[in-house]
């Protein structure tokens, strides 16, 4: 779907310029229906990589395809939207005015984009603002009719840039509802953020910028699954807690009829079970810990 | 062509809503009609002073729209990012320059269509009647503005608005004396620097090409060729120019 080969991108600052690498040889594959989170700490290159796509500036080298056309082809964002990461609108329009304008520049005809945009404005909370002009927005509001001029014509590939920024909580909530919904839908969804449970929750892939260089590329799913960092099982004695030895590696909370036993391992806590049924134990809850995406980004800057 | 006439439609509601032009226009319509005034002072010569000052205004208003308006619309689209949101969308940058520049042709039409009603309401006070060999002028008038806002948005494409402004003057200064250039070439055929002037006056524009208002106002015939070359010229000029702004757009990296 969308495709980076090889792509650099340096800028050049001060008075006899000295080129600063700011994308360095950037390799990567967007795959069709899936959710792509682009994470990065600030300044990592993210906005510069989206812009790159959108052909906003030029790589210096490499090549970027979307459904296989060079991006420098007008033709290659007919099926895309995009959400920049500021909203950059004419505040002189009205949010139907702006939409209409988006539409028509996506070359939808008047029929459609008519029933189209009430639609959109519904679908991101902002039904009944149609009228009002964009300076009296609030950010989140802006943030929420970027998402819906990024929808006006039902894009196969979203791009948004750190889509949740400037939302509240219940908006960062009904966002990540309306991009999960949207994957539902088959639609390929790019997005930058430095938010990573929202990554967490929304991505199925994600990749790590960091200075320029992607560090780390890999499913959601099997990132999370490898690391379990340990396995919380709680159980409740019917009678006394047993006085029988018990492992020592294994942390013990006791408390009242119940315990919290803490294994490191799978294998352990196969045994701590086996050594609590044994001692005539019912197990309540076995909860494996796994590390989080916050945990494995930071090792990955920090390596 | 669809994308420019969509951006040519934006283009004109937004310039349409600008306060810094309605500023401008009722301006211009105030010294129109207080031209009436003034030209009650002098003898015999009402009417042509009624007329010299209302196209003086028309060419002057005009050019400070070109200024006020022309440079801070590209501008303001690359500073306020807005740009990012055209750009991004299945178009050309090229389509971008045609769209905001006829949007921007579209309100100064207006103006001047206003500007022009004004004119002619202050004439028939003075007159009782109505002297159409004014449009010829008025017509010149809005083909000269068009060209100074075309390079108004070429110095905007990669300069900061206060020096497209002044660099922008300086050229409608030079258009109006670039003839100058020529006729010193002609008096000194000896002079080392001739190809170098020749070479200036080529590029300069001749806005002196659309001068042509003293002559509709004392209703002097004029070569049957002038309003026809001069358009011709205009459009030709105008063209290039917004090629090379289209140039510049099309290789720019938007921070």
């Amino acid at each position: 779907m969308l495709q980076l080969k090889h792509v650099n991108k340096f800028y050049s600052t001060g008075l006899f310029p000295k080129k600063i690498p700011a994308i360095q040889d950037l390799n990567l594959e967007i795959r069709k229906g899936e959710v792509f989170a682009f994470l990065g700490p600030n300044g990592a290159g993210k906005t510069t990589t989206i812009k790159l796509i959108l052909n906003i500036i030029f790589p210096d080298s490499g090549e970027i395809t979307i459904n296989g056309i060079s991006n420098r082809d007008k033709n290659s964002r007919r099926k895309i939207g995009y959400l920049p990461d500021q909203p950059y609108f004419y505040d002189y329009l009205t949010a139907k005015e702006y939409l209409a304008f988006t539409a028509q520049l996506y070359d939808l005809p008047r029929s459609v984009y008519k029933h189209r945009i009430p639609e959109v404005l519904n679908l991101v909370g902002l039904k009944g603002k149609e009228g009002l002009q964009l300076r009296k927005f609030s950010r989140g509001m802006l943030q929420r009719l970027g998402l819906a001029q990024a929808l006006i014509h039902d894009p196969e590939l979203l791009i948004l840039d750190e889509p949740m920024t400037g939302l509240d909580p219940v908006g960062r909530k009904k966002f990540r509802d309306i991009i999960l919904s949207l994957k539902e839908k088959g639609k390929t969804i790019f997005f930058s953020s430095h938010i990573l449970s929202d990554a967490e929750i929304i991505s199925d892939r994600i990749g790590i910028l960091n200075k320029g260089r992607l560090v780390r590329q890999a499913f959601l799913s099997e990132l999370l699954d490898i690391k379990v960092d340990s396995i919380e099982i709680t159980c409740r004695w019917k009678e006394s807690i047993p006085n029988t030895q018990m492992d020592t590696t294994w942390i013990k909370m006791n408390h009242d009829h119940q315990s919290v036993l803490i294994t490191k391992d799978e294998t352990a806590a196969e045994e701590a079970i086996q050594w609590i049924l044994k001692n005539r134990g019912q197990i309540v809850s076995v909860t494996p810990h796994r590390r989080g995406l916050e945990d494995i980004f930071m090792e990955e800057l920090e390596n | 062509m669809r994308a420019a006439w969509v951006i040519a439609k934006n283009t004109f509601q937004e310039t349409i809503r600008d306060r810094v032009m309605y500023n401008i226009l009722f301006f211009a319509i105030f010294i129109i009609a207080i031209s009436l005034v003034i030209s009650s002072w002098s003898l015999n010569q009402q009417v042509k002073l009624v007329k010299d000052f209302g196209l003086a205004a028309m060419s002057l208003f005009g050019l400070l729209i070109a200024i006020f308006v022309g440079i801070r619309l590209l501008y303001q689209d690359m500073e306020r990012k807005t740009i990012y949101m055209l750009v991004s969308k299945p178009i050309r940058r090229w389509q971008i320059i045609a769209g905001k520049y006829a949007g921007l042709a579209l309100t100064v039409l207006v103006n001047l269509v206003v500007m022009t009603i004004s004119l002619y309401i202050v004439d028939f006070l003075i007159e009782h009647q109505l002297d159409w060999g004014l449009l010829a002028g008025i017509l010149l008038i809005y083909f000269e503005i068009l060209l100074v806002i075309a390079w108004a948005f070429l110095f905007s494409s990669f300069t900061s608005p206060m020096l497209s402004a002044v660099l922008t003057v300086l050229i409608y200064v030079a258009g109006h004396l670039s003839p100058a250039l020529k006729l010193f070439t002609q008096l000194h055929p000896e002079n080392a620097s001739n190809k170098l002037l020749l070479l200036l006056y080529a590029i300069l524009p001749n806005l002196e090409n659309f001068n042509i208002k003293t002559a509709v106002v004392e209703h002097l015939s004029l070569p049957e060729l002038t309003v026809p070359s001069a358009l011709l010229y205009g459009i030709a000029y105008t063209g290039i120019l917004l090629l090379l702004t289209s140039i510049i757009l099309e290789k720019r990296n938007f921070k």
